[in-house]
């Protein structure tokens, strides 16, 4: 029996920013608000909100408030070309935890997720079977996914059948 | 006498038995058995029949190089077809059939094929068989012809696929793969070794087996991960090695959660290749009959598995490896009538002991045919001295020396050398990352094991250690190479699985399809199951001979994955029924499935098509709903459409740029249709673009080119043009889309409560705020040709919009209306689909939209395309309206315009057609040449042979002064 568990998560409070690549102000006006991670990948928490680099100019924020968080950057960005755009409706969420975790993910990954692949606490956007997943390993065994909402379903059962074959 | 199991001996567990069934008949063997040994053990010589002349054939090899017969094991859906018996492990229950055979293996028909043989060599078909035609003659040949028939049943059994990465992949445990992984198991680089029989060791099994052991245990403690029963097909660029691993016997039944094969995808910084050798047959007549078999395969025979395969013997080699056949057939008690050693004397420790052993040894001859009738019985010599004899022998064992087992290096783009001495092609050219280690003997493989493992090592700037190397038998004496020992006899085969004999090859050459690749192509040799790894040399040498040339003179082809056989099944893996593709889910899937809707896919979307009643036929569902938007209000899900916000001072440029409309003067709060091109000036998606603010725009691309729109935008600003100050987001997920459209759609909308000024909102329009007490933006576009409204909310929010509908649609009799009837609504309309209505050639222009071009100030993708002589030229396919005369004939789509003669040649197609509901006669667009100049001429639309008399149309069938939009 495979050491696995592939859970649906309830609708995610995220916030999708964009800022213009050139902008440095923007950047130092949205750092007031939060620490933004330059490093593609890192993934940093100040004041309950986690960020996540997903593009050079983009980073996915997750709060209890998605838009409360969005009204304190459109302030303090106010003058600076930016997005922030609620990204919670677009996306669902699936954590994949247990031993086998990372063999069920290697199943249809074509990059490592685990090792030095994925280090702990990192994220990175990879293709999973035939989705584009944001996975962000968020200890040893856990793992969680963050998709497109219209693809959600199909990513699930696709787990849970290649999860039968590790059992 | 036949085969029979020995006493005692072998690598099997004697105390478990195994049942199973070969051609209907049930016999026992042991576990660690192959099918093929356990055939061997019960007696059984003829296993199959050969693909063209039907020939019996039996196990020729214990391994992949088995090219002597093709089973099918298992039955029903779980039936796999062409496999070889050695590559087969025996298990309780194992059901496996003889392939190609009619009525019966032993009494098949088709063998009076070997009696019309010269009427079949190679290329027959380009001479023979062409009067009156081949096609009269090509059915039955084709059936006649060929290997296993694949089920027809769906496979019930699961396969996988993995993915693994890691610094060192090395392929073949044997000697020299082993030692290869032992010396880098503690070097701080990840390994993986991948080797397709049960038990690492390869050759090991014959000289050490218990060193063998001990290496598969210091690996296992050394954390390397062995793939055992994996067959390493295809070594591919940048490292990427395909592997089957398989994970359960084929044709067995498997309990809950296992699985059939395993798809390994392993990316290694470095592939260290060892795959051993290959050993090679002999050309001579009647090479092929049931109880011919490669030398080291007899060898494996009585030590691994304890089987004697013949009890008296005659051994035709060119090497010492016939000599220790010999010596291991004696040692099981078993005769061995003669080595027949086509060397002169030579001196060697496995001579030594042949000769020791008091075995007659014929130095300098040949053994240049076979006798017998079901299988081998004699065996035909030419000696030294010029003289034949015949020996009476149930077996014979061949030697004709040894081919490194190239094929994965030749995939990655090595090279291959002439080895002159050991009469072989090998390893030639360095290739990126590929390391190879072969050796002829387990000596030699062992040290080159090792050299290859400091190499890879050196690589990632860790050293290997030393490692204790298992029993090495001593070197043996020089080979003489014979390609083939006997005349021009029609019977000696170069490729057993293929039918293709020593004739075949000199016909190539007396019809001058002399080169390696026309070679393969006109005799077939080498392809199918066997890959060239026994017929591969024989023919090439054999063409050598036949057209005066050396061997590397014809040079070999370059090999191509897969190595070996894979099914279907491990390659489609998890894809097949609903996990084949993606499909999308729209959010408010479950209620249009609530109300009875016929789900189909349209671009990836899963999407209601219509929602027919009870007791309703598709067209009564479709004219029901047609009308009931003509007439009422309908509702449909419109979430897959696209959409894309841009922001920023430089948005609207960006806009002008992709668009052949200018969408930078369009007004806050309005909404535009423009269309998009390639850069050579064709349509590359059509669609709707509203201003939401002075530097805020929402892009709304069809819903199968949404994301293809998005990365266009992304590759525009991140490369073309980064100094633009636009930030471009797909958000096409994040809103779900219901679309009111009818007479009634604004009562409805008004009806939900809203706050939005709905008096005063035109058509191609937009604005933003709470519908049914949510935050939404109401888009006035339409699709069908009655006035709609859009209404966008967040996706999360989409059940409780529509049920907020629902709750106030009841008094408008509201309907709901899948993509079906929405498809003919705007075909009425005379809207076009993009892709469906548009080809690869169609320009702005072609579609009534290039009026403004030339007005247009900026520059555009695809404009200078649209200046080019064959966009102006007159006699391009525009879209038009199409009617058939008689007012009742639906046209049918894709049916080509002709002239109204009905002649060809084509003057375009009907691209959409549909009875129309609404019209209560059938309309249809099409592209057509010069269609717009040609409005009301009479055409001819092809239906097969059937001509159905037409006439150009406007585009546009409903309400063309668009009365019923702006109402």
């Amino acid at each position: 029996m495979a050491d696995l568990a592939i859970t649906p998560l309830p609708t995610p409070h995220l916030v999708l920013l964009r800022l213009h690549r050139a902008d440095q102000a923007a950047f130092t006006a949205a750092s007031a608000v939060l620490q933004l991670p330059t490093r593609p990948g890192a993934v940093v928490v100040t004041g309950g909100v986690e960020a996540t680099w997903v593009r050079p100019d983009g980073w996915l924020l997750r709060s209890g408030d998605a838009g409360l968080l969005i009204q304190r950057l459109t302030s303090a960005l106010t003058g600076h070309l930016h997005q922030a755009i609620d990204w919670g409706p677009s996306r669902a969420e699936i954590a994949v935890s247990g031993r086998d975790g990372a063999a069920l993910l290697a199943s249809g990954a074509t990059t490592p997720v685990d090792g030095s692949g994925l280090p702990i606490g990192h994220a990175t956007h990879l293709r999973l079977a035939d989705a584009l997943v944001l996975v962000h390993r968020t200890d040893q065994a856990n793992w969680r996914l963050t998709i497109e909402r219209a693809m959600a379903d199909w990513l699930l059962a696709w787990l849970e059948d290649a999860a039968m074959s590790l059992a | 006498m036949t085969g029979f199991r020995l006493p005692s001996g072998g690598q099997i567990d004697r105390s478990q038995p195994l049942s199973f069934q070969f051609d209907g008949t049930a016999m026992t063997g042991y576990s660690g058995d192959t099918l093929a040994s356990a055939l061997l053990a019960n007696g059984v010589r003829t296993v199959g029949r050969s693909f063209k002349y039907h020939r019996r054939r039996g196990i020729v090899g214990a391994g992949v190089e088995d090219a002597g017969a093709l089973v099918t094991v298992g039955t029903a859906g779980r039936s796999v077809p062409n496999l070889k018996p050695a590559t087969v492990p025996l298990y309780e229950g194992l059901v496996a059939t003889p392939v190609n055979v009619w009525p019966s293996l032993e009494m098949d028909v088709r063998a009076l094929h070997q009696w019309i043989a010269p009427l079949l060599p190679a290329g027959f078909y380009n001479k023979t068989f062409t009067w009156p035609s081949w096609h009269l003659f090509e059915g039955a040949i084709r059936r006649a012809a060929g290997f296993g028939t694949a089920p027809s049943a769906p496979d019930p059994d699961r396969y996988a696929k993995a993915h693994l990465s890691v610094d060192v992949a090395i392929v073949g445990a044997g000697p020299a793969g082993l030692t290869a992984a032992l010396a880098l198991a503690t070097s701080g680089v990840s390994v993986v070794v991948i080797d397709a029989n049960p038990r690492p060791g390869g050759s090991l099994a014959l000289t050490d087996p218990a060193w063998a052991r001990e290496a598969s245990a210091t690996l296992s403690r050394a954390g390397v991960r062995v793939l055992t029963n994996s067959t390493a097909f295809g070594l591919y660029d940048h490292g990427l090695l395909g592997v089957v691993e398989q994970c359960a016997p084929p044709g067995a039944e498997l309990s809950a959660g296992r699985v059939r094969e395993r798809l390994w995808l392993i990316r290694a910084a470095r592939c260290l290749l060892a795959p051993g050798l290959i050993e090679r047959p002999l050309v001579f007549a009647n090479n092929d009959r049931p109880g011919v078999m490669l030398a080291q395969a007899v060898r494996r025979y009585l030590t691994v598995y304890g089987v004697a395969p013949a009890q008296r013997w005659v051994i035709a080699t060119v090497g010492d490896e016939g000599h220790r056949c010999a010596v291991d057939l004696l040692a099981a008690g078993l005769d061995v009538a003669a080595i027949v050693d086509h060397r002169a004397a030579v001196t060697s420790p496995a001579v030594a002991a042949a000769t020791a052993a008091g075995i007659p040894i014929e130095w300098q001859a040949r053994l240049t045919a076979t006798l017998g009738r079901r299988g081998v019985e004699g065996a035909r010599i030419a000696l030294a001295s010029g003289s034949t004899r015949t020996v009476a022998c149930t077996g014979v064992a061949v030697h004709g020396g040894w081919s490194p087992t190239v094929h994965l290096y030749s995939q990655a783009g090595g090279r291959l050398a002439w080895d002159d001495a050991r009469a072989a092609f090998v390893p030639s050219t360095p290739v990126a990352r590929v390391e190879t280690a072969f050796g002829w003997s387990v000596g030699e493989a062992c040290a080159a094991g090792a050299a290859a493992a400091a190499r890879v090592a050196q690589a990632f700037q860790r050293s290997t250690v030393a490692v204790a190397l298992p029993t090495a038998p001593p070197a043996d004496a020089p080979l003489q190479p014979l390609w083939e020992a006997s005349g021009a006899e029609a019977s000696a085969f170069v490729d057993l699985l293929s039918d293709v004999t020593a004739r075949d090859i000199r016909l190539a050459a007396q019809e001058n399809y002399v080169s390696v690749e026309h070679l393969k192509r006109y005799t077939t040799t080498g392809m199918a199951p066997d890959q060239g790894k026994t017929s591969n040399l024989p023919a090439l040498a054999l063409m050598a001979a036949a057209t005066d040339r050396t061997i590397p003179e014809v040079g070999t082809t370059r090999f191509r994955p897969p190595f070996e056989p894979i099914s279907l099944g491990v390659l489609a893996h998890s894809r097949r029924g609903a996990l084949l593709a993606p499909s999308l889910t729209l959010p408010l899937a479950r209620e249009h499935l609530g109300l009875g809707a016929e789900m189909e896919e349209y671009g990836r979307w899963q999407r209601p098509a219509l929602y027919p009643r009870r007791g309703e036929r598709r067209e009564e569902t479709l004219v029901r709903e047609v009308l009931a938007v003509r007439n009422g209000v309908g509702v449909f899900d419109a979430s897959p459409l696209g959409k894309i916000e841009l922001t920023g001072p430089d948005a609207a440029r960006l806009l002008d740029f992709i668009s052949v409309q200018t969408l930078s003067t369009l007004p806050v709060g309005r909404v535009r249709y423009h269309v998009m091109l390639t850069e050579t000036g064709t349509v590359l998606d059509d669609g709707v673009c509203a201003r939401l603010g002075p530097e805020h725009f929402l892009l709304s691309p069809s819903s199968a080119m949404a994301s293809t729109v998005a990365t266009l935008l992304d590759e525009l600003l991140q490369c073309d043009f980064p100094a633009w100050r636009c930030l471009a987001t797909a958000v096409t997920q994040g809103w779900a889309v219901l679309t009111l459209t009818g007479p009634n759609a604004l009562a409805l909308l008004s009806a939900l409560g809203t706050d939005l000024p709905l008096s005063t909102l035109p058509h191609m329009s937009i604005a933003t705020g709470r519908v049914a007490g949510l935050p939404a933006r109401v888009a006035r576009v339409s699709f069908t040709g009655e006035a709609s409204y859009e209404i966008a909310v967040p996706s999360t929010a989409a059940q409780t919009l529509w049920h907020a509908i629902w709750a106030a649609g009841t008094v408008f009799d509201l309907q709901p209306i899948g993509l079906e009837s929405v498809l003919v609504l705007r075909l009425e309309k005379g809207y076009l689909i993009h892709g469906v209505d548009t080809d690869g050639e169609t320009t702005p222009d072609d579609l009534g939209y290039g009026g403004g071009i030339a007005r247009k100030a900026s520059d555009f993708i695809g404009r200078r395309s649209l200046l080019r002589p064959e966009q102006r030229r007159s006699g391009r396919r525009q879209l038009v309206g199409l009617t058939p005369e008689d007012g009742v004939t639906v046209l049918p789509a894709g049916g080509h315009v002709l002239l109204d003669d009905g002649t060809p040649p084509s003057d375009g197609w009907v691209t959409s057609s549909a009875y129309s509901p609404t019209l209560a006669r059938p309309v249809a667009i099409g592209l057509v040449a010069d269609g717009r100049a040609r409005m009301g001429a009479r055409c001819q639309i092809a239906d097969g042979d059937r001509r159905i008399p037409a006439r150009i149309a406007a585009l546009c069938a409903w309400d063309p002064e668009g009365r019923r939009l702006h109402g």
